[in-house]
Parts: C-alpha cells; structure tokens; sequence
C-alpha cells in the first residue's frame, strides 16, 4: 500500500545557501588560501612565474626571536586588555541590568554603544589628543597639582586605547547574560545566609559566564592581533605581532612569511580560546555540584 | 520554631500606600495564611518579614526579638519563592545544601541533612539530578527542602502553588502542610486562592487595600464573614439587600415577599442591611414551612460535586448550590420554596 503524503515546500539548503556561500567566499576559502601561501617561495600576485612550494617560510618563522618576543607581548597586553574590559564592565553591565529601571535602559545602552558612531581611527585620535602632553588630561592634572608625565608612546598608552575601544563590547556581551538572571534567584540566595560577596561568585559568576566567554572572545582576539593601535600610540617600542605581519605585507611584500605568521597566530589563539572554555566548564561544574 | 509578630506595618510605594498599619502574631508551631486578592499588600509583608523590604514604619518580631533592621541573610528564615527561585547553575544537592555551606556545616553533615531533607519532601536519590531535568511538582518540593534545612525559626511561602495544576496542586497543599506538622516551623503562607488557604492553614488572615479585613480559623472565617468584602471574597456568599424588621421578639431582614430570620446582632428595626448567604446553606422546603421563601431557578449549572442553581429570591439574584439528590429533578424555570436557618445568615449595615 502506498500512501501520498506531500512534502511541504520547505527547502532548508536554499534559505541557507547565501549565508554559506558569504561564509565559503569570505572565511574558509580565505584561510585555505592563507595556509596555502605560508608554504610558498614567492608572492602569488607579484606577477612572477608561479612560485613553488617550500618550507622556508615556517623554518624561519621558527627561528625568529622577534616573533615569538612579539607573539609573546600581544598574548600579554590582550590579556591586560581582557582583564581591564572585565573589571570595567561588570559594574557597568550591572547597573544597566539590574539598577536601572527597564524603561531607561536604552538609554544607557545608547551611551554605551555610541563610540560605534565614530570611526575606530578618530576613537584612537581623540585619545591621543586627550593623554598628549599639553593635553586635557595632564593640565587638568596639574590644575589640582600633579605633575605627570604622558603615556602617548608608550605601551601603556596602547593598553588604555584597546581597553577603551573594546569595552562597550564586553559590557553588551555581560549586560546579556546578567539581565537573564532573575533577582528572585539573588534573594533566595540572601535568605540563605550568602553575603553579596558569596552571592556573586555561587550565583551571579556561574550564570554570567556564557556573556564573559563571548567577551572575552571578542576582546581578546582581535586585541592580539591589532596593529593600528601599537603603530599609531605605542611609539618606538609599541609593535605587537600584528604590526609584524603587516609590515610583511604592507612594506616588505613578503606575503608567504606573513601568511605562515598569521597562520600561527589563528592557530595560538585558538588553542587559547579552546582552553578558556574548557576552564569555563570545569569552573561551573565544580560550582553546580557536578564534580565531585 | 518561633513566635512571629509584625506590629503596625506600614509601607508606601510611589506615593501609594501598599500597607495601612498591620498587625498580627503567629503563635509558635502554627500555620497562618495571608489571603486576599493581588495588590493587598500580602507579599510585601512576607518581603518584610523576610528582610528584602523595609517597612517605612512598624516593626517584626522574632520570639520577642525586634529583626526589622537586621540583614536577611542574618534572619534565618525560610522562603519558598512562587517560581521556586531554584539555581539553574547547581544541580539539586547543591541547591539543598547551598544554605548549609553558607553556615559552614561540615561537608559530611550537609551530605546527610541533604538526604533527609530529600527524603522529607519524597524525592530521595534526586541528588545529582538538573534543575531543568525536574517537573514543577519537583521543583516545588525540592524549594520546599531547601528552605526547611537550614532548619530556620519562621518558614514563609510566597504562593508557591500557583504554577502547578490541579491536581499536582492539591497534593502538594497535603504535603506541605503534613511536613509542616511534623517538623512545626511556624509558617506564613501567602495566597490568593481561598480554597487553599481553607484546607491548609490553622489561622487566615483575610487582606483587602492594605488592611486586615478579618482574622480567624477557617472555619469561623468561612462561616461568619465579618464584612461585605470577606464574604464575597471567601467562596462569594450571596449578598441579599432588605430592612430590620422585629415580629414578636423574633428579628427578620424583610425585602417585598422575602422574609428571612436572622440572629439579632445591633441594629434597630427599619435600619437597611445586607445578609450573607452561602449557597449552600439553602435547603429546600414546602411553601407552608416556616421561614419559606420563592426562589424562581433561571438557570441549572452542573459542577460535579453539585449543582449550581442561578436564579431569584424575590427580586433579588442568587445561586444556590445544592447536591445532586436533591436538585437533579428540578427544571429550569421552576418556582420552588426555600429556607435558611438563622445561624447562617450573617448582615451588616448598609
């Protein structure tokens, strides 16, 4: 016996195709191809004849001090960066979700978000105006009689540039977890003899983590990997590895270098990445009781 | 196991006043239900009572002790929220030992208080499990045990079977209060659902706009409501509006053709009134009987348990419940004579 049931129209691949065909043209097939030329000898576009494979680019990536010195110092400041955003954001995230009435809340996330308006470059700019000597900051310091001295062209500098531009991006990835938390769940814990402090780290940490993990993700990866930043504040001794590999494509057109050099990048950042959420995890189990 | 009084709270929101001066004592070991409609105030007295709320006024007493103004975390007291409150991110052990680890219980004795408060509330070997893998009924219960073993002086529960269905409802009404008895914490329940505060409690406590409208067992409150509001609250009694009028030291409330014999209680002859009447304290009789009155029975309801008969007495609406045997022949339409003993008639001034 044979039953007739249509199908209905329902063609999941075709509604899915353009965002895969965006996610094949301009993510996969871009990192193929990176991987790709960190094992050739010459410059692809250079309109040379086709260049061969080698491994040169990896040996020397290998044996290079400045590398590893700078890989080094990025993975360092995006962690000071991460670590800044954090400390800032959950007080913010805070008083958004739980202090501020529900009604006024899009205004804070308005002035939150506001720096996106500008560009990344005049956000940059306007600070160094700002921390500049004879600028805003330390004439306003030496008004009330500290004398101090800049920070523009130091690496400090570059630390509070970062810390500024990404920290809208934390508070919105915490405000979203930490709005889902019901007060209900804060009192119980009160009743049940916690103190604020305890409150925080049983109850309000565990649930947030979801948001500090997407935070972190999106503070510490591009951090680590930034250039503009360290070229234009941290002055002569400010290049992070992101720097690095800009000067292999931008000034020294050694592009097989620079792929190898972002390759291992991608690569670091993901073990990092992979092992903050497996920390993540095991935190939150030992604290749901599911560890013992 | 405490004695609780709150003394003359009083509390304003927004310019409105939540609480009018309230006062009452819960003797130890007892069960007292705070009832009345949402917006009366009953849940930001249990806020209070609590600590999450500070009264603008009045003060709450634990066995003699003023806590007004001590930290709920300091109070020792046991609140079962109405959406349970239970942490997604613990699993149920967790959850029922969370007030024992904040008392720095040693690990060995929270693992066994833990168990017994499982097995208290009937759900032994749920230890490891995930809050999101429980039923309501089980997260109501496992609530239950985590605000009972810290072992806290006043338990509170703050509508906590709203959001379970009927039947699940009315076990868990059982088994709440059998736990109660056994482990005699004194206990505020807070609720809107007069059925529920009838079968569970030793004393309610009736709330409208922020002031006590009556006190009693549920019994007397059900029985002998003390106000228009109480009566229409509590089971809605059927109002019915006439005069005072004295026959030969027998005393009547008397509208058109309806002749009702009530208990005197103040008032003078000719004063207007309104009596309360359950539905179910009408019985049906000949009209030669005495104290018959015509009710006209527009409309025939079944509910299971009874019928519920919708019709006039006189010119005045009422419904009348009555059992199967003795409504089941009756048509809609039909004239018939009913009477109501004097003790169950209650009236006040109009």
């Amino acid at each position: 016996m044979k039953t007739h049931t249509k199908k209905p129209f329902n063609p999941v691949a075709l509604w899915t195709s353009p965002s895969i065909v965006m996610l094949l043209c301009l993510t996969i097939v871009p990192l193929l191809m990176l991987l790709v030329f960190s094992f050739m000898d010459r410059n692809i576009f250079a309109g040379q004849p086709w260049p061969g494979w080698t491994l040169d680019n990896i040996i020397r990536m290998v044996g290079s001090d400045t590398f590893w010195r700078l890989l080094g110092k990025s993975l360092l400041t995006a962690a000071e960066v991460t670590l800044l955003c954090i400390v800032a954001a959950y007080p913010a995230a805070w008083a958004i979700a739980k202090v501020v009435k529900p009604q006024n809340r899009s205004i804070f996330m308005m002035v939150v978000i506001l720096p996106f308006f500008t560009s990344q470059l005049l956000l940059i700019y306007a600070m160094m105006n700002l921390i500049q000597s004879g600028g805003l900051l330390l004439t306003m310091l030496e008004a009330i009689g500290i004398q101090g001295e800049t920070w523009l062209y130091t690496n400090k500098a570059t630390i509070l540039v970062l810390t500024y531009e990404y920290l809208p991006y934390m508070i919105l990835c915490l405000y979203s977890s930490l709005e889902g938390i019901e007060d209900n769940l804060i009192y119980a814990s009160l009743i049940l003899g916690a103190s604020k402090g305890k409150t925080f780290t049983n109850i309000v940490f565990p649930m947030s983590l979801p948001g500090l993990l997407s935070g972190i993700l999106l503070v510490f990866v591009p951090v680590a990997g930034s250039f503009m930043e360290p070229g234009l504040v941290g002055g002569a001794n400010g290049a992070m590895v992101g720097s690095m590999i800009d000067t292999q494509y931008s000034g020294s057109l050694n592009m097989g270098y620079g792929a190898a050099l972002s390759c291992t990048l991608l690569i670091v950042l993901s073990v990092i990445m992979g092992l903050t959420r497996l920390a993540a995890a095991r935190a939150e189990k030992t604290i749901g009781g599911d560890m013992e | 196991m405490a004695e609780l009084a709150v003394k003359n709270l009083k509390k304003t929101f927004d310019g409105e006043e939540v609480l009018k001066g309230v006062s009452f004592t819960v003797e130890s070991g007892k069960f007292l239900s705070l009832l009345g409609p949402s917006g009366c105030g009953k849940s930001t007295i249990l806020r209070i009572i609590c600590g999450l709320e500070t009264p603008d006024s009045g003060e709450v007493l634990v066995d003699g002790v003023d806590v007004t103004k001590v930290r709920p975390e300091k109070r020792n007291i046991g609140l079962v929220f109405q959406n349970y409150a239970l942490f997604p991110s613990m699993n149920v052990a967790k959850n029922v030992g969370y007030g024992l680890k904040m008392q720095k219980v040693p690990e060995k004795e929270i693992h066994e208080r833990v168990q017994e408060a499982l097995e208290l509330v009937k759900l032994p070997g749920y230890g490891s499990r995930r809050i999101n893998q429980l039923s309501g009924g089980e997260q109501q219960r496992i609530a239950l045990a985590r605000a009972l073993v810290t072992r806290p002086n006043i338990l509170l529960l703050d509508e906590p079977l709203s959001a379970l269905d009927r039947k699940v409802r009315a076990e868990m009404q059982y088994e709440i209060r059998n736990i109660q008895r056994k482990i005699g914490t004194t206990t505020v329940f807070v609720t809107h659902d007069q059925e529920e505060a009838l079968t569970m409690s030793d004393q309610i406590i009736l709330m409208n706009k922020g002031c006590i409208e009556q006190v009693g067992d549920p019994y007397s409150i059900y029985s002998r409501p003390a106000s228009e509001f109480a009566s229409d609250f509590l089971g809605k009694a059927n109002l019915i509006s006439g005069t005072l009028c004295c026959d030969q030291g027998n005393w009547y409330l008397v509208d058109g053709e309806i002749r009702i014999a009530i208990n005197h209680c103040g008032g003078q002859e000719g004063d207007p009134v309104k009596a309360a009447v359950r539905g179910e304290y009408f019985e049906f009789c000949s009209p030669e009987n005495q104290g018959a009155n015509p009710f006209h029975l527009q409309k025939k309801i079944f509910t299971g348990l009874s019928w519920k008969l919708i019709g006039t007495l006189g010119k005045q609406p009422v419904d009348i419940s009555a059992l199967g045997i003795s409504a089941d022949h009756l048509e809609e339409g039909a004239n018939v004579y009913v009477r109501i003993r004097p003790e169950n008639v209650v009236y006040y001034n109009r």
